[in-house]
């Protein structure tokens, strides 16, 4: 499977028509993206925002955000599956991306779905300032702000808000074909000459437990037993995020950059063979659908003749059972393992010096085996500070801190005081960083 | 000019072994056994002003009046740095040397130890800064060449760095900090060092689990009383007191009196950590009010607490769960409960 992407970096946003790139820059026309995503009834109304980084600006309400790709050649729909895409296989051909840019879905949480699904918390991404801790105050983006009809399901919300994101997303992509990329790379999994240790991605992902939503694979969310797939699918966007949880490694940019596909294909053919990557999904309800989960990732790998294992997971709390369960398996049957993974930071919204300490009151890791012996740690993302007061907000204009207080507004231009306004869970989109984009770790002391 | 007080036990003063272990404390001037080494090591730069010596049974059986001279003893000789040990693999006197540094500690002096990683001392005071030795004293030279300079940047109160870069054992503190490399890099690179066996260390120390020893078993289950406890966050409707779905940090009591079993009209599930829409339509299903109501009419237990205790679960930190779990224990006692059902989700 061999995948051409061609790379178009975005340094500049400018308003105007017809929508283009050209030496960076990209035009879009506010007006034509509106009417695109107005030709959805479920949308009442839509406002499009040009954000950069470094602004004065604090964007709330952040349902997903998508990187405009489009396949140009070979078969397939870059994110397949979902919004009516087919769900042919992809990884293959070629496929034009924007670095640097994000279309960015905001969107108020409906009433009655903000009382269903615990996790369809607000959340914000603060442009500059002690609050821009994340990649996502990095990236430009065309932000839709989308009022919907108010009493539409949980599904119809969800699909609504990502059909409306990926129109506008497969709309900028699309003015991209027939350009030279600047920056074209060839992706493939060619063996090595020489023979090297074979090494597996085991990336498991999260599945919710309420039907329809959370992180998919060509779209499918519920909870399935492992499967195989090759990068260069991921790279054309068959691991998409939904538009209702708030988590942090459900996001749709997120899996398209995943910096663990890059820094194995740097690896591959030099040292070490990568075989694939195993999806598994976890937060599984019972312990033997655990066991079952874990066991076979690790026959999988297995009869991939694997000596070696990457694991990552992208959320959860007893997610991290089956993880650990697959660590074990995967160890006991001579397939050494290395563990890329967030600490319990979830306690940390500030760092404040007591906050940011954890390991004497505070375990890093909720479960461990003995086994995980190689275990790479990305540290926290909570802010040292307040967050200030910010001249522009965009997605709205007040925030809910506490799901079971929903009256409780709390204005989004303000200053905020994440600990004292969300206790131990962080509104900041993205504030895990569980593929390891950054540098910060945790030492001991 | 540093000022160190070095603490030793009756074997390393050269007054005997097992036979002397009850040694009483007692301070001598200037270095003694393993402390000549020291002293020579600091050179110009200090000395080692005072030496206390106590027997290891000593230290151990009678530990109050141990702490007392070695608090007296810091508070006469007024050191910058206290050396204790090393203690090697000898247990009593690594319980010892950790003892030691805890008075140190209380009394703002820098402290440092050298034990073996398997020592039980390193229990009894997690905080000290222990140095990791051999299982003997064969390793002393190169162990005091760790522990004095790491001692003298305590001393001097300079910041000092992680564990495994100073060379002290993690002392159940981590603090946020950059590495080279991204975490994405650091993580192939681990995984490639431990397939071509080179040497790697883990970003993630993975600790044993605490065992909780279980209560003893109630004689007579059908003159018990028993309570109900659940961190499964059922709750009346309507959630009068806003319970959180998730990272809660208080617990609730809510009455069953005069109920047979839970009604969705009466309470809902208010726990985010999974699908709580069928807890929700059946509470019982969380808190099985109508099987313990069965349970008590057919006489198999005594008497049901008609209070009952809940909190959510679901990413609780660990210092909270510690306080709801006493405070809750503490409640239940108070009732004259016999036995708990602890309904998790």
């Amino acid at each position: 499977m061999r995948l051409e992407l061609g790379t178009f970096p975005v340094t500049r946003l400018a308003v105007g028509s017809p929508t283009g790139w050209s030496g960076g820059q990209l035009t879009v026309d506010p007006a034509r993206l509106a009417r695109l995503v107005l030709e959805d009834s479920r949308i009442r109304d839509v406002r499009v925002d040009l954000v950069e980084p470094g602004e004065d600006a604090r964007i709330i309400h952040v349902r997903d955000v998508i990187e405009p790709r489009v396949k140009v050649m070979g078969p397939g729909h870059a994110y397949p599956g979902i919004c009516g895409h087919p769900p042919d296989s992809v990884g293959e051909g070629v496929t034009f991306r924007f670095s640097g840019l994000g279309v960015l879905v905001a969107s108020e949480v409906l009433p009655h779905i903000r009382r269903a699904v615990s996790a369809a918390t607000d959340s914000l991404i603060d442009m500059s300032g002690p609050g821009a801790v994340t990649v996502y105050s990095t990236l430009r983006y065309v932000a839709l702000t989308l009022v919907t009809q108010p009493d539409l399901e949980l599904a119809e919300w969800n699909d609504g808000l990502r059909r409306a994101g990926h129109r506008v997303a497969d709309d900028l992509a699309s003015s991209l074909r027939g350009l030279e990329p600047p920056e074209p790379r060839i992706f493939s999994l060619a063996p090595p000459q020489a023979p090297l240790p074979r090494v597996v991605h085991v990336h498991t992902l999260n599945a919710s437990m309420v039907p329809d939503i959370g992180t998919g694979v060509y779209g499918f969310t519920p909870h399935a037993l492992p499967m195989l797939l090759h990068p260069n699918e991921i790279l054309d966007g068959a691991i998409a995020g939904d538009m209702v949880v708030g988590y942090p490694g459900k996001c749709t940019w997120l899996h398209v950059n995943n910096p663990v596909l890059t820094a194995l294909y740097a690896r591959h053919s030099k040292d070490v063979e990568w075989v694939g990557s195993i999806i598994a999904r976890t937060r599984w309800g019972a312990l033997r659908e655990k066991q079952l989960s874990a066991y076979q990732t690790v026959k999988l790998a297995q009869m991939l003749h694997a000596q070696g294992a990457l694991v990552t997971w992208n959320h959860g709390g007893n997610d991290l059972i089956e993880v650990m369960l697959t660590i074990q398996g995967l160890e006991k049957a001579g397939i050494k393992t290395a563990f890329l993974t967030i600490e319990s930071d979830i306690k940390v919204v500030k760092l404040s010096r007591e906050l940011a300490e954890t390991g004497s009151d505070e375990p890093p890791l909720l479960f461990s085996v003995p086994e995980a012996d190689a275990i790479v740690s990305t540290g926290t993302l909570a802010p040292g500070e307040v967050l200030p007061r910010v001249s522009r907000v965009i997605g709205g204009d007040s925030l809910v801190f506490d799901q079971e207080r929903p009256d409780a507004r709390t204005p989004a231009a303000g200053v905020l005081d994440l600990e004292a306004l969300s206790g131990a869970y962080s509104p900041i989109f993205g504030h895990f960083d569980n593929y390891g984009l950054g540098r910060q770790s945790y030492y001991d002391y | 000019m540093l000022r160190v007080g070095h603490y030793i036990n009756q074997f390393f003063a050269g007054i005997g072994g097992e036979q002397s272990a009850n040694l009483t404390p007692q301070g001598r001037d200037g270095p003694v056994g393993p402390g000549r080494a020291l002293h020579l090591l600091l050179k110009d730069t200090g000395a080692v002003v005072s030496t206390l010596i106590c027997g290891d049974s000593f230290f151990n059986e009678r530990a109050a009046e141990a702490r007392t001279a070695v608090r007296a003893w810091m508070e006469e000789i007024r050191p910058d740095l206290v050396i204790a040990g090393p203690a090697f693999a000898a247990g009593r006197y690594g319980v010892a040397c950790a003892e030691v540094c805890r008075q140190a500690a209380e009394l703002d002096i820098a402290a440092v130890t050298g034990m073996h990683p398997e020592n039980p001392g390193l229990l009894v005071h997690k905080q000290a800064y222990v140095v990791p030795t051999g299982d003997s004293a064969a390793d002393l030279a190169r162990a005091l060449n760790v522990m004095l300079p790491l001692g003298q940047k305590l001393a001097s109160r300079v910041p000092v760095g992680p564990a495994a870069v100073e060379g002290y054992l993690p002392r159940g503190v981590r603090r946020p900090g950059a590495r080279g490399e991204i975490g994405a890099e650091r993580a192939i690179a681990m995984l490639v060092a431990k397939l071509t066996a080179q040497p790697f260390q883990t970003e993630i120390p993975v600790d044993k689990y605490e065992a909780v020893p279980p209560a003893p078993p109630i004689a007579d289950l059908r003159h018990a009383t028993i309570a109900v406890v659940t961190t499964g966050a059922v709750v009346p409707r309507g959630n009068p007191d806003h319970l959180k779905r998730c990272s809660e940090t208080r617990w609730a009591q809510y009455t069953l009196a005069g109920r047979d079993r839970l009604s969705s009209d009466e309470f809902e599930c208010v726990h985010g950590g999974f699908f709580n829409l069928m807890a929700s339509e059946n509470p019982n299903l969380v808190l099985p009010l109508d099987v313990l109501r069965d349970l008590q009419r057919e006489g198999k237990i005594g008497n049901l607490l008609d209070t009952y205790f809940t909190t959510t679960g679901n990413d609780q930190r660990l210092i909270d769960c510690k306080r709801n779990g006493a405070e809750i224990a503490a409640a239940v006692q108070s009732a004259g409960v016999d036995g708990v059902l602890l309904v998790a989700t």
